[in-house]
């Protein structure tokens, strides 16, 4: 009868494995939103006409904004979900600690969000292309790719969201509802700071790209922190009973 | 042999006297070798813990010596010895009650010598 | 393995455990008994690491077992709220245990739920009670872990299958000695293959002995009162009936002059462990009976 020993990376890893491969429905969820979300973005572009008798212009512009919103809040939900009791529960059926148990959640999540990314960018592409396949009028597509740096600013915000769902669950499944709804507040407060820069995000010139990315690298810094509190309080939890 | 849950006899005396039982029927035969604690348990569906009490309980009787790592064999003279305390113990019991049912019916310890000699010499 | 010093646990607002303490060396079968409410499954779960003490220490396998990953990778904690993913099959889920615990037994899984009739095609949440304990006692026995603790295992079980699960886990006991703690309202069933008694009563540790110890440490006394009466003068009751013509009376056996009292016509009768811990945590000494009078 030899005691088993097992490393945390390890276990993290098994983990983050196992978690994926149980969240199934999730990623259902996050495709059929994304999905569902292009189809209602297709009215919610920019439209500019003008023209005289012997020409006319459109232009229309589709953007990952409405995508953005819809993914953000799924996001916030799931991670939410994947805080609560019932997720932790199933966690004792298997090898598993607090602190494993918290990181591989966390992992899982950013794993979420590249895939959420992933999805988004595609619908997009696939809608706009269906766009063009429609309307058989000449057309001349203005700008196809979507930049790196935006693509990272996805990511990065629904990192934020991510992490604010996580620490708002958490909240939320010990029972703290006032606390969870400062967790909320200071969230709001949070993407208030941010917006104005995102705001200026459509310009293409060096220092807004520049902007973009110290915008993305400062939602990481924030998710950082969110998630490093969201563990530690974690860790300090009893498993308590249905 | 079916275990007596509800005797007065704690488990494990009742898995050392079927040993001592199937020594006596030439089952388990001198310098053999017995069954395991697990295989007892196995057995008799009980708890090694119990069965190796029983053991036990031989092995303190010289009724049963232990090989290092090889388990627990029958003493040469083992059958002869439970035989010997056996009658004796059976015997004694019965003995026992017979006096106390005889002060039950109020007969006198002479009276009841004088009766035993009268069926001894019945023959 | 398994150490307890003056444990407390306290809740919001009650005082489960007041002052637990003991300690298990090696690995056995133990029955921890108890009436219900009384604390067994708060100590279960802090085995398990799943609660922290109030006060106290508890150590297994040498640590402390709150969020303690050594100490998670060789304890399972089988009870009957035992969740698993959703989207998982039995078979997904056996999957899982091989993942996660290093001495898992597929194959011994398979046999068993094959033997109980229960297809690894179904999923967890369809199973009936019965069925869903069948499966994590199934679950608990093959993850082979060095500290196994069940929950009232056999709820929901029907009698015949209780009966082969009993034998089940005496056999996986053999083949691969370990911690195996037991909480059980039904300790007459399973007394042939313990080890020994934990009872706990009132937050503390009533009792802690071998089984032997236990079944032979009280007897029934049946007879005439006037008779018997003598006989236990300054001796502890532990339960006594006393309805004309007929009279009972439990004590502990050590106190009592057994072949003497046998003379008197008086039945001495053998009390089983589970008799005793029923005894010794009562809270009335006269039994049902008396609520009828």
């Amino acid at each position: 009868m030899s005691l088993n020993d097992v490393s945390i990376m390890q276990n993290v890893k098994k983990q983050v494995w196992w978690k994926l491969s149980s969240y199934s429905s999730v990623f259902m969820t996050i495709i059929a939103v994304q999905i569902m979300a292009s189809f209602l973005t297709l009215n919610g572009t920019s439209h500019m006409s003008s023209g005289n008798d012997e020409l006319r212009v459109e232009v229309s512009s589709y953007s990952l904004d409405s995508i953005l919103m819809f993914s953000m809040v799924t996001v916030f939900i799931i991670s939410s979900m994947l805080a609560s009791k019932h997720m932790m529960e199933e966690n004792f059926s298997i090898v598993t600690t607090r602190l494993t148990a918290s990181i591989s959640t966390v992992v899982a999540q950013l794993i979420i969000c590249v895939i959420a990314t992933c999805t988004a960018l595609s619908s997009f592409y696939i809608f706009t292309l269906v766009m063009r396949m429609r309307n058989s009028e000449e057309q001349f597509l203005v700008q196809m790719a979507v930049e790196v740096e935006t693509l990272f600013l996805f990511f990065s915000l629904l990192v934020v969201l991510s992490a604010a769902g996580f620490l708002v669950g958490s909240f939320l499944q010990m029972n703290r509802w006032s606390i969870a709804i400062i967790g909320v507040a200071v969230i709001i407060g949070l993407f208030i700071y941010l917006v104005p820069s995102y705001e200026t995000i459509s310009s293409q010139d060096e220092e807004a790209i520049a902007r973009i990315w110290l915008t993305s690298l400062k939602c990481l810094g924030i998710s950082t922190v969110i998630y490093a509190v969201t563990i530690y309080i974690r860790n300090q939890q009893e498993v308590s009973r249905r | 042999m079916i275990l007596n849950q509800n005797s007065q006899i704690p488990i494990y005396m009742q898995i050392a006297e079927w040993l001592e039982n199937e020594i006596l029927a030439d089952r388990l035969v001198a310098d053999g070798k017995v069954y395991s604690q697990y295989q007892l348990a196995e057995m008799f569906n009980i708890n090694p813990a119990t069965a190796g009490k029983g053991l036990s309980i031989l092995l303190e009787n010289d009724i049963l010596y232990k090989k290092r790592g090889l388990g627990m064999f029958v003493v040469e003279g083992a059958k002869s010895k439970i035989l010997a305390t056996r009658r004796t113990h059976t015997l004694t019991q019965l003995v026992e009650e017979i006096v106390q049912e005889a002060r039950r019916l109020a007969v006198s310890d002479e009276e009841l010598i004088d009766l035993i000699k009268k069926v001894q010499q019945k023959g | 393995m398994i150490r307890c010093e003056q444990l407390k646990k306290k809740f919001r607002r009650s005082t489960v455990l007041s002052n637990i303490s003991f300690q298990i060396d090696e690995p056995k079968i133990i029955a921890l008994i108890g009436r219900n409410g009384t604390g067994k499954s708060t100590l279960l779960r802090l085995i398990a690491g799943h609660l922290k003490p109030t006060a106290g220490k508890i150590e297994v396998l040498g640590h402390n077992p709150f969020n303690h990953l050594q100490v998670a990778a060789n304890t399972i904690f089988i009870e009957e709220h035992l969740t698993f993913p959703s989207p998982f099959t039995l078979a997904d889920i056996l999957k899982q245990g091989a993942t996660f615990y290093e001495n898992w037994q597929q194959e011994l899984a398979e046999k068993l739920l094959a033997y109980a009739n229960i297809s690894l095609r179904s999923y967890h949440e369809q199973l009936s009670t019965g069925q869903r304990a069948t499966f994590n006692l199934v679950y608990g026995l093959a993850t082979r872990c060095t500290i196994t603790l069940l929950d009232e295992p056999m709820n929901g079980m029907d009698e015949a299958i209780r009966a082969d699960f009993y034998r089940a886990i005496l056999k996986e006991y053999i083949a691969y000695p370990r911690l195996i703690i037991i909480s059980s309202h039904y300790l007459s069933e399973m007394e042939h293959l313990i080890e020994d008694i934990l009872c706990i009563h009132k937050g503390v540790i009533e009792l802690h002995a071998q089984l032997d110890e236990v079944q032979t440490f009280a007897v029934k006394l049946r007879g005439d009162k006037e008779q018997i009466a003598p006989f236990i003068e300054r001796i502890e009751v532990l339960h006594e009936y006393d309805e004309a013509p007929f009279y009972e009376v439990v004590v502990p056996a050590a106190n009592v002059d057994i072949e003497a009292l046998q003379t008197k016509d008086v039945f001495v009768l053998n009390v089983s462990a589970s008799e005793v811990c029923k005894y010794i945590t009562s809270e009335a000494k006269e039994g049902i009976d008396h609520v009828f009078k």
